[in-house]
């Protein structure tokens, strides 16, 4: 009977009951993951950004802070504006170049922000602020970007940009995401860990109209953001912006430091470049044009630019001879002009003598009688053994060497070995006649300002340094990390050279760097270019007794040392000293810049 | 003829509230799912007015129908459904593609869809063959007869690109079960599309393999039974032809949609945002009400947009999310009552024509309910139906009344017809 199949639907329906009610059972009651799906969807993660760490000079100048650039984001569902040409003109942007934003946007998706217009400066965004509310579905972040109220400095600060992907890949801590700055060079980057803070998370939930309703379960999972730290440096701005003035339209770099504790008060690289040029929504366009410039503006001189020391190395010359014993205080010796080319006149010479003439073929003889000490009796084994002490010794006055120096990205300069020799001429095949250049700081020789200018605090210490250094304090916390470097050289011998190189500025080839008060010692370098004019190189340090500031400049052809480097040097020596200059015909001598014409 | 005072309230109060109330919810969830487009309740771009309106239509409709006389409903019976024919023809020229299907007439800004009028119509043309021939559905003859009726819409929709709403004309052949087709067609039927459900998921060797074995052990079995080895090497033949025919009937017939949305039933996870992103998004809303529900207008599933087509095909993700796991259950039983009150008033029919309706009745709104609830719970693949009064649509709304305020019609006359 059909009638009775009713039964089969009702069975159906309750069994279609059964079903839907164990599974409603399962999804809403037994499964709790749904609830957490939703709440994903509802729940935005929001980063707080922290604030990156300020960098002060010594004086606490400010030397980099961070001022507001803004990004704007679009939401294509939510965008209404009712004057268009008034949007356009705000970002200036063309209509077409608008509606490739759109569409690019619309394509990731409609309910999301994408990025529109990238790093407006606040200036900008001042003017067109009123404009924004007319805008319906743009957003804006403000998002603080690196100012160098100085302009100055570029090198060793550094600058900070996007990271890439390949820095991406690199960090393991899983700490950068896309779009994150992150320190490139200098400073900003050898710090980066202290600067950058800490990035904070506020996990905040949006009520059904989509407005930000509060924070998710009062905030218990969100993470504070951190601040970066503030760094303080030894660099005295004062004198980095005077440096910086007498380098311009120059070649070359200049290193000041406080021979006491090693701290560097000035650091300068030529030419440069503003920092802010390497900051906010021109950084590409910018970087670009930097990198193409022949005369290598982002080239930091002062950390890598390797020379040859030249006449500045007979100091160390000298010193190890006394301290060897080769020569003593009184020795003088008659030096003709037989063995190397030479400026100074022949006679009878002591070492003060020779350094202030920079005698050539007196360290001629010098060198010879440091490297072949006879302790061998073949010549070539007598050589290995004397380059290897000498070259002990040269390592101690921190050639060779990256000095432990904050910014890693520094290059060592070359002493060259006996292996090196051994290389080169194959081994026991070298002897003096090969390597005598050395002895008047020429040849295979390599330094860089940073050593010259510890060179010239070795000097002024009579005979130690701290490693140099420009970081003094994280926050309020200052670095202890200082290793007292003592030379093995008697200090009565560094007494005598320093007397030596008080004469050079008083009576020798620096004498356009004397000044009675600024009591300046030092020692000038003409080396060999075989590319063009000389370089012109210095150092020294003042005042004579308790020095406050060691000094080395090195001018890239720019004729005789005794010119730029010295004129330089002594400038600025009495700029920090005194907090002035009085000498303002060799101001205009340098700020002129036309060293290689003038006769001396 | 007796007069009776066919009172609208005196019919069937069960079926009336219930209705009325299904409209109710249906309404309020559209309502909600709309809320937070920010767009005035009093336009027309918004579906909770447009909704509002068509059920103003529908009571209209509700009381035409009581006036008209009930030889009338039975002579229409024939020219609706050529009518209707007709328009499923017409629609595939002149509709509108919407989502890739050609299923909708656009008249002045007004969209219409025939082919949900044609569930209406071949429900009361069937009920009126069954009534006036001697129709039996075992006979192999006269089932190919009705079966004709119920195919040709069923073509025609196919071809306009729905096969959703295609599917829903398989629904009448539980009016044939009731009126008295075996069992074993639907057992033979029902196994078919498992051997096909069988063959997405398994490779195809295996399936090979598994039949013949199982073919074989059948014919070890009823060895000496001849017309048991026929029947089941003919249905031996026919699992290794829906196997082969498998992969046809996935590439050709079966748009890539579809494909995808089978495979994902089975793997949602293979593509959750992709094709199983509109069931993983219900899910997620339904599962996130919980017990008690997030509470109306507060469903951040709802309002956020997640769910797609939340408005029609998707409505009950809504009344998951903010009703809870008691509301959704309390939604589930008075939709289960009101089918039961349904299936019983159609019972009780001592006409042919008005049981072999209301069966018509029963049978396409279940389809649609377990079909559309199994879809939001991720229970079916997605095939895109409407929960009968409750989704968003004013063609399926005023057709499912339709199939109501007839049955009501009908059953007002049972008096009468008694005393014919």
């Amino acid at each position: 009977m059909n009638g009775d199949k009713i039964i089969i639907f009702k069975i159906t329906l309750i069994l279609v009951l059964i079903l839907f009610s164990s599974r409603l059972f399962y999804l809403q009651v037994y499964n709790l993951d749904y609830r957490s799906l939703s709440e994903k969807n509802i729940v935005h993660l929001e980063t707080i950004y922290p604030s990156r760490g300020i960098i002060i000079d010594r004086n606490d100048f400010i030397l980099v802070e961070n001022r507001p650039n803004y990004d704007f984001y679009i939401i294509p569902r939510k965008l209404s504006v009712s004057d268009t040409a008034s949007l356009l003109n705000a970002f200036s942007i063309t209509k077409s170049e608008f509606e490739e934003l759109y569409d690019n946007a619309i394509n990731y998706s409609s309910y999301r922000p994408s990025l529109f217009y990238k790093d407006m400066s606040h200036i900008r965004f001042a003017e067109i602020q009123t404009k924004l509310y007319d805008f319906n579905g743009i957003y804006h972040i403000s998002k603080p970007t690196r100012f160098y109220p100085f302009s100055s400095l570029s090198h060793s600060l550094g600058y900070v940009a996007e990271i890439n992907n390949n820095e991406i890949m690199i960090d393991t801590s899983g700490y950068y995401k896309q779009r994150d700055l992150v320190g490139k060079s200098g400073i900003e980057k050898n710090f980066e860990n202290n600067l950058r803070g800490s990035k904070g998370v506020q996990l905040k939930i949006y009520d059904v109209r989509g407005n930000e309703s509060g924070s998710f379960k009062e905030g218990e999972d969100d993470l504070i953001v951190e601040n970066g730290d503030r760094l303080k440096l030894s660099i005295d701005i004062k004198l980095q912006k005077y440096i910086e003035k007498l380098l311009k339209g120059k070649v070359g770099s200049v290193v000041a430091i406080e021979p006491k504790s090693g701290e560097i008060l000035a650091i300068a690289s030529s030419p440069t470049f503003d920092p802010n040029m390497l900051s906010g929504r021109d950084y590409s366009k910018n970087y670009r044009k930097l990198q193409l410039d022949t005369l290598k503006p982002i080239y930091n001189r002062a950390l890598m630019a390797t020379y040859p020391p030249g006449s500045m190395f007979k100091l160390i010359q000298g010193l190890i001879g006394l301290q060897e014993k080769i020569v003593k205080k009184e020795d003088k010796v008659f030096i003709d002009l037989s063995r190397i080319g030479d400026l100074a006149p022949p006679g009878t010479y002591d070492l003060n003598k020779a350094i202030v003439n920079s005698s050539n073929n007196y360290f001629y003889w010098l060198f010879r009688k440091v490297i072949n000490q006879n302790r061998s009796s073949n010549t070539y084994t007598d050589s290995r053994i004397g380059l290897n002490k000498w070259s002990q010794y040269v390592k101690m006055f921190g050639l060779g060497s990256n000095l432990n120096f904050e910014i890693s990205n520094i290059n060592s300069g070359f002493i060259p070995s006996s292996n090196y020799y051994d290389r080169y001429y194959g081994s026991d095949r070298w002897k003096f006649s090969n390597i005598y250049s050395l002895s008047i700081g020429q040849g295979e020789l390599l330094v860089t300002p940073i050593q010259m200018a510890n060179f010239a605090s070795i000097l002024a210490n009579r005979g130690y340094f701290y490693n140099p250094s420009i970081v003094t304090h994280i926050n309020e916390s200052k670095i202890e990390n200082k290793k007292k470097h003592i030379l093995k050289i008697e200090k009565k011998h560094f007494d005598y050279v320093v007397d030596a190189m008080e004469n050079v500025v008083t009576s020798g080839s620096g004498r356009r760097g004397y000044m009675k008060e600024l009591m300046l010692c030092g020692k000038t370098s003409t080396v060999e270019n075989p590319h063009g004019y000389d370089h012109s190189g210095f150092i020294g340090f003042a005042p004579k007794n308790n020095p406050k500031i060691a000094i080395a400049a090195y001018i890239e052809n720019a004729g005789w040392g005794a010119r730029a480097a010295a004129s330089i040097s002594s400038l600025a020596s009495e700029y920090y000293i005194f907090g002035e200059t009085k000498r303002a015909w060799l101001e205009d001598y340098v700020l002129k810049g036309d060293f290689i014409d003038e006769e001396d | 003829m007796r007069k009776i005072n066919n009172s609208i309230f005196s019919n069937d109060p069960i079926i009336i509230i219930s209705y009325l109330s299904l409209i109710f919810i249906g309404f309020i969830s559209i309502y909600s799912s709309q809320y937070s487009e920010g767009i005035s309740f009093f336009s027309f771009e918004n579906e909770s007015f447009k909704q509002l309106m068509w059920i103003f239509v529908c009571v209209l409709v509700f009381f035409i129908i009581q006036i008209i006389e009930y030889r009338f409903v039975f002579d229409l019976a024939l020219p609706l459904y050529i009518i209707s024919i007709l328009l499923l023809i017409m629609v595939l020229f002149f509709g509108q593609e919407v989502k890739s299907s050609t299923s909708w007439f656009n008249l002045f800004g007004l969209k219409f869809q025939p082919s949900e009028f044609t569930k209406f119509s071949t429900a009361l043309f069937l009920a009126k063959v069954f009534d006036s021939s001697g129709i039996k559905v075992n006979n192999l003859k006269s089932l190919a007869k009705v079966s004709i009726i119920i195919i040709i819409p069923f073509i025609l929709i196919l071809l306009q690109g729905d096969t959703g709403t295609a599917l829903v004309y398989f629904s009448f052949f539980l009016v044939l079960f009731r009126e008295g087709l075996s069992l074993k067609f639907f057992f033979i039927g029902i196994s078919f599309v498992l051997i096909f459900l069988m063959g997405v998921v398994f490779d195809k060797m295996i399936l090979y393999i598994f039949f013949t074995i199982l073919f074989l052990i059948v014919l070890g079995i009823s060895i000496k039974d001849f017309t048991k080895i026929i029947n089941s090497s003919i249905f031996f033949i026919l699992v290794l032809l829906i196997i082969n025919g498998q992969d046809f009937l996935m590439n050709n017939v079966l748009k890539p949609h579809h494909k995808k949305r089978i495979e994902s039933l089975i793997n949602p996870n293979a593509d959750p945002l992709g094709a199983g992103w509109n069931v993983t998004q219900s899910k997620i809303a339904i599962g996130s009400g919980s017990f008690l529900g997030k509470g109306y207008m507060e469903g951040t599933q709802t309002s956020f947009n997640f769910v797609p087509f939340q408005s029609t095909d998707f409505i009950f993700s809504v009344i998951g999310e903010e009703f809870g796991y008691i509301g959704s259950m309390l939604f589930i039983i008075l939709y289960i009552l009101f089918l039961y009150r349904v299936l019983i008033l159609s019972e009780n029919q001592k006409d042919k024509f008005a049981r072999v309706f209301g069966y018509s009745v029963f049978s396409i709104i279940f389809f649609h309910f377990a079909v559309n609830i199994s879809m939001t719970l991720g229970l079916f693949p997605v095939i895109g139906i409407p929960l009968p009064l409750v989704s968003y649509g004013g063609s399926s709304l005023l057709s499912f009344s339709l199939l109501i305020f007839f049955l009501l019609k009908l059953n007002s006359f049972k008096p009468s017809l008694l005393s014919r």
